[in-house]
């Protein structure tokens, strides 16, 4: 795990392609938001590993998101619970899903996986977007800054970023 | 910039085939843990399963020697199952719906011995919520009945112990303690009164004042007069004390006729003492009613009210509760929501059991309080919550041959039918020649009247619509006999020639409140000789009662008497002391008697 964060901040430090790391960033935050054994995590686990996106960054963007939504579940559970029980248009649609084939095992009915799946999916274009900014920016103000540091210095010059 | 990861892809197929891999070696063992778990806490008490076998092609799972320990008494089994195969369904099984094809139950056996003790570990205590039928009891208490406490009429032969009339309130010791009280009032008011009556001090001041006067009779004339006015001042002072006296007498007299006169009062308060203490006893004479409640009524009160509190677990399954509504109202657990629940709109139900048969491991033992059965099959259809979707109302039967020189037969049947409202559900159970045999260290505790031995011929049915109970059950008992306890002994005669007779149990109100009546064809050929009994045992009593209090009630006077006579003698005495003295008559006689003494 420490060598994906290492990953991570050379990448950052690279230049290579901003959108693998704040792509990485946004899947984290979906597995960092929802319920980690809900069913689609599995599809969002496959597509961190499937395709090219940074590893590190969404470790360390799940571990952020984890401590987020310990603090925040209470208002995924009313979002949840708001769309399956006060939507009424909504209703036949739950209920279509509730009786199809395999998509019960995914817990949709699940105020809080619901919630959060709902929420993170809405703000994983953004999450992506401002990462590819912030990376951006990172490299172009930041990094010549930093890179002046004796801390920084001393970092690159380990073994253990090497 | 290649887009796809293909060592990724492999990683992530590694893993998930390590989890399936995982898994299938270790499901058997997942499936068990988590089903005893499960159901240790849906039930209060351990489920042990000795070995599960889950065939994931087939769908199909097998059970050996499962153990349901009972709540109440964790060192025996509620149910043990020798073996339990079931299949399910694959294709409901997409749609995260376990319906059971078929289940087969074999070698149940009930009430068995656990080598193990069956409490909750604390780990699952905490997430048992207690079953809320647990307390409900039908109304009319049958269930508690019990005998009146006989003893007295044993007790009190030898005689009424002191302490039992001490310890009543008695009308007439209520009465002579105020007389006492009376009493003793009056003659602090006496001796007040005395205090300002003159004293003999002051009568004999007088009297010597009167003396001196008449010896200084002046030898003048014109002084006489004046004289004659202060002497007869002096005799008339005299002479008030004496009527002072004379009446205070009077009233004494007139308040301890007074006082004398009410004491006789306590002689009247003997039929009030008697009822006083009859009251403190508190016999409660039982009625023939109240005998059949403790002989049978009781025992099959309870098992009446355990049938309705199994139903009443049934009923709640099987009628599906407003999930959506409970999921708003409920608070959610941290990190884990609610789970909402929508209508099933077609195929099969969340949960059925289509069929599941059962049989019994043959009992060995014969006469028991508990049913032994050499032969007993079942069968149950259509378990689910949902009936409306699966169309078809829940069905169970069982048939049963009982264990004994005169085997017996068990026959239950039910149908609960919940697929619209009302709910309309019917269980019948006939019961022939069930030979019942208990010893006198029963469970009940109460060994003074107990039915030993009998045949019992059951015939109970009970249909409820929604939550209002209607039934009845009819048991014909045979060659009873009853053992009656040392408490109990007078009943003893009471039950040798018992015949056979019928107890009818009625069953009404609503499963939360349920009411149950009984009435016996035995409760015409009890009630006379019971009648009988009693009152010769109560005349008896009320004699010894009597006599007892008659004794204390002259005790008590005697002593009441002598206080009155002791208070009288010391008053009188002292009135006509000072009479005596204020006397002129007397004094005259004094002053004559003086001087022929000397």
């Amino acid at each position: 795990m420490v060598q994906y964060i290492v990953k991570f901040i050379r990448m950052m430090n690279s230049d290579r392609d901003p959108r693998q790391i704040s792509l990485g960033f946004a899947l984290g935050m979906v597995l960092g938001l929802t319920p980690i054994t809900s069913l689609h995590n599995l599809l969002v686990l496959l597509a961190i590993l499937f395709f090219r996106v940074n590893i590190g960054a969404a470790i360390l963007s799940w571990m952020v998101f984890s401590g987020v939504a310990f603090a925040v579940d209470p208002l995924f559970h009313r979002f949840g619970l708001f769309l399956l029980t006060d939507v009424k248009a909504l209703h036949g649609f739950w209920t279509t899903l509730y009786n199809a084939p395999l998509v019960p095992y995914t817990r949709f009915n699940n105020t809080i996986v619901l919630g959060s799946l709902i929420f993170s999916l809405f703000a994983f274009y953004p999450v992506y977007l401002g990462g590819r900014v912030v990376v951006v920016k990172y490299r172009e103000t930041f990094l010549e800054h930093l890179k002046r540091w004796k801390i920084v210095q001393g970092f690159t010059a380990s073994s253990l970023y090497r | 910039m290649k887009i796809i990861r293909w060592s990724g892809l492999i990683a992530f197929v590694v893993i998930v085939g390590l989890i399936t891999l995982f898994n299938v070696l270790f499901l058997d063992n997942i499936i068990k843990v988590v089903v005893e778990d499960r159901a240790s806490i849906a039930l209060g008490a351990r489920l042990d399963i000795g070995d599960l076998r889950f065939s994931l092609l087939g769908l199909h799972v097998v059970i050996r020697d499962l153990q349901v320990a009972s709540p109440e008494q964790p060192t025996h089994n509620v149910v043990e199952v020798g073996a339990l195969a079931l299949d399910l369904a694959a294709l409901p099984l997409l749609k995260k719906k376990f319906v059971v094809q078929r289940m087969k139950v074999v070698d149940l056996a009930w009430d068995t011995p656990r080598q193990t003790s069956g409490v909750l570990p604390p780990r699952l205590q905490k997430r048992h919520r207690k079953a809320l039928d647990a307390g409900i009891k039908a109304r009319k208490g049958l269930e508690d009945c019990v005998l009146p406490d006989f003893s007295i009429f044993e007790e009190l032969k030898e005689g009424v112990p002191e302490d039992l009339l001490a310890d009543t309130t008695l009308p007439s010791a209520v009465f002579l303690s105020a007389h006492r009280q009376e009493v003793s009032e009056a003659r602090a008011s006496w001796d007040q009164r005395l205090a300002h009556l003159p004293t003999k001090k002051e009568i004999e001041t007088a009297l010597v004042a009167l003396k001196d006067l008449k010896d200084k009779r002046p030898k003048e004339a014109a002084e006489l007069p004046g004289y004659l006015e202060k002497v007869k001042a002096a005799q008339q002072e005299l002479v008030n004390i004496r009527k002072g006296l004379i009446e205070a007498r009077r009233d004494f007299q007139k308040e301890i006729k007074t006082l004398r006169n009410s004491l006789k009062g306590a002689r009247k308060l003997k039929g009030e003492d008697f009822k006083a203490v009859w009251a403190q006893l508190d016999i409660r004479v039982p009625t023939a009613g109240d005998l059949i409640c403790v002989l049978l009524g009781k025992d099959l009160a309870i098992k009446v009210n355990r049938t309705i509190a199994w139903y009443r677990r049934l009923n709640r399954f099987i009628t599906p509760r407003g999930e959506t509504e409970e999921a708003k109202t409920r608070p959610a657990p941290r990190l884990k929501g609610t789970d909402v629940r929508f209508p099933i709109t077609g195929g099969y139900p969340k949960f059925l059991l289509e069929v599941a048969e059962f049989s019994a491991l043959p009992a060995a033992e014969t006469g028991s309080e508990r049913f032994a059965f050499a032969h007993l099959s079942g069968e149950l259809q259509g378990l689910t919550p949902q009936p409306a979707l699966y169309g078809k109302p829940t069905v169970f039967r069982f048939k049963g041959d009982l264990v004994g020189e005169r085997p017996g037969e068990l026959a239950l049947f039910g149908e609960l039918d919940h697929r619209k409202t009302p709910t309309d559900d019917r269980i019948d159970l006939t019961i022939k020649d069930f030979n019942l045999e208990r010893s006198g260290e029963s469970n009940t505790g109460q060994p003074s009247l107990l039915l030993t031995s009998a045949f019992l011929d059951v015939d109970g049915s009970l249909q409820i619509t929604d939550e209002k109970l209607d039934g009845q059950a009819r048991v014909s008992v045979r060659e009873a006999n009853v053992e009656v306890g040392s408490e109990a002994g007078l009943l003893a005669d009471l039950f040798k020639n018992l015949g056979p007779f019928e107890v009818n149990l009625s069953i009404g109100g609503t499963l939360d409140q349920p009411v149950i009546g009984l009435t016996s064809s035995a409760t015409r050929t009890l009630s006379a000789p019971l009648q009988r009994i009693f009152r010769t045992k109560q005349k008896e009593l009320r004699r010894t009662l009597k006599r007892a209090i008659n004794a204390r009630i002259n005790r008590k006077l005697s002593v009441a008497n002598d206080e009155v006579d002791a208070y009288e003698r010391r008053i009188l005495d002292e009135l006509s002391s000072r009479l005596a003295l204020a006397n002129p008559v007397s004094q005259e006689h004094g002053k004559e008697k003086k001087p022929s003494k000397n």
